[in-house]
């Protein structure tokens, strides 16, 4: 998918926002909160505790893009007590945002290019096949949460298409 | 999706309710976006709460259909940042770095 939110050579000093790769070497910038958006996984939550764990950003807003499995919030929490990181979180919240909104009527689950692909191929296997659909339902899930409706679902000839 | 701009605006708002400045929220807004016109949080000074925005993949994609870096500005993001998985692609671009 294109889009169209970062243009090319964006110096600060034109009061443009600075790209900048995670991986790279970054400073501590003083007095600033962060605000992470990311998906609840293992990688992410270590990312977020090495950023805070040096002192980064301080405070920080956390943002999960689907509700957070209860394991997964114990290892964040259990990470940022012993890192001594838990004076920069400020909040943690779900956001029931892990779909992309195209048009105003219109929403991906962003599954990819291949999900129709992998759920009618008999070599997708069980676990490639289950994570599909967690997806799907965690997606469709905050889609109903964030619209504040029951979704009416319809099993049709064209329903492969609404995967993609 | 108005309820999902509304969501995106108010984490970027550190999740306090933005206030909503014009009676047509539901409407795009004048300059041809998605988004309504609402003003973010401020300080003691009133000026903008400056922050910094860290996302991966699927927040990159969340995001940047519904808003533009100049939103992001509105919304007090100087900097943003990619997580992992764009980082991977950028470095492949690049060997040298």
């Amino acid at each position: 998918m294109q889009l169209p939110l970062f243009p090319r050579g964006t110096p600060i000093a034109n009061k443009e926002p600075v790209q900048r790769n995670i991986n790279s070497q970054r400073y501590p910038i003083p007095d600033v909160p962060v605000v992470y958006l990311v998906e609840p996984n293992e990688a992410n939550v270590q990312a977020i505790t090495r950023d805070l764990s040096q002192g980064l950003y301080s405070p920080a807003y956390v943002n999960f893009l689907s509700s957070v499995p209860r394991p997964l919030l114990e290892d964040f929490a259990s990470q940022i007590a012993t890192s001594g990181a838990s004076e920069h979180i400020a909040q943690v919240f779900d956001q029931y945002l892990n779909f992309i909104v195209a048009e105003p009527d219109l929403f991906s689950l962003g599954l990819g290019n291949d999900a129709y692909y992998k759920i009618n191929s008999g070599k997708t296997s069980d676990e490639d096949l289950d994570a599909i659909v967690d997806k799907v339902v965690s997606g469709l899930f905050s889609v109903s949460v964030t619209m504040g409706k029951c979704l009416s679902l319809q099993n049709c000839s064209c329903s492969p298409l609404l995967l993609h | 999706m108005v309820n999902d701009i509304a969501s995106i605006q108010k984490l970027l708002n550190l999740n306090h309710d933005p206030k909503i400045t014009d009676d047509n929220a539901h409407e795009p807004s004048a300059h041809g976006g998605l988004i309504s016109q609402s003003t973010p949080i401020l300080n003691e000074d009133g000026d903008p709460i400056w922050k910094v925005l860290v996302f991966d993949g699927m927040g990159r994609d969340v995001i940047s259909s519904v808003l533009r870096v100049n939103d992001l500005r509105t919304w007090g993001v100087t900097i943003h940042l990619y997580d992992v998985h764009a980082a991977s692609f950028v470095s492949s671009r690049n060997p040298h770095s």
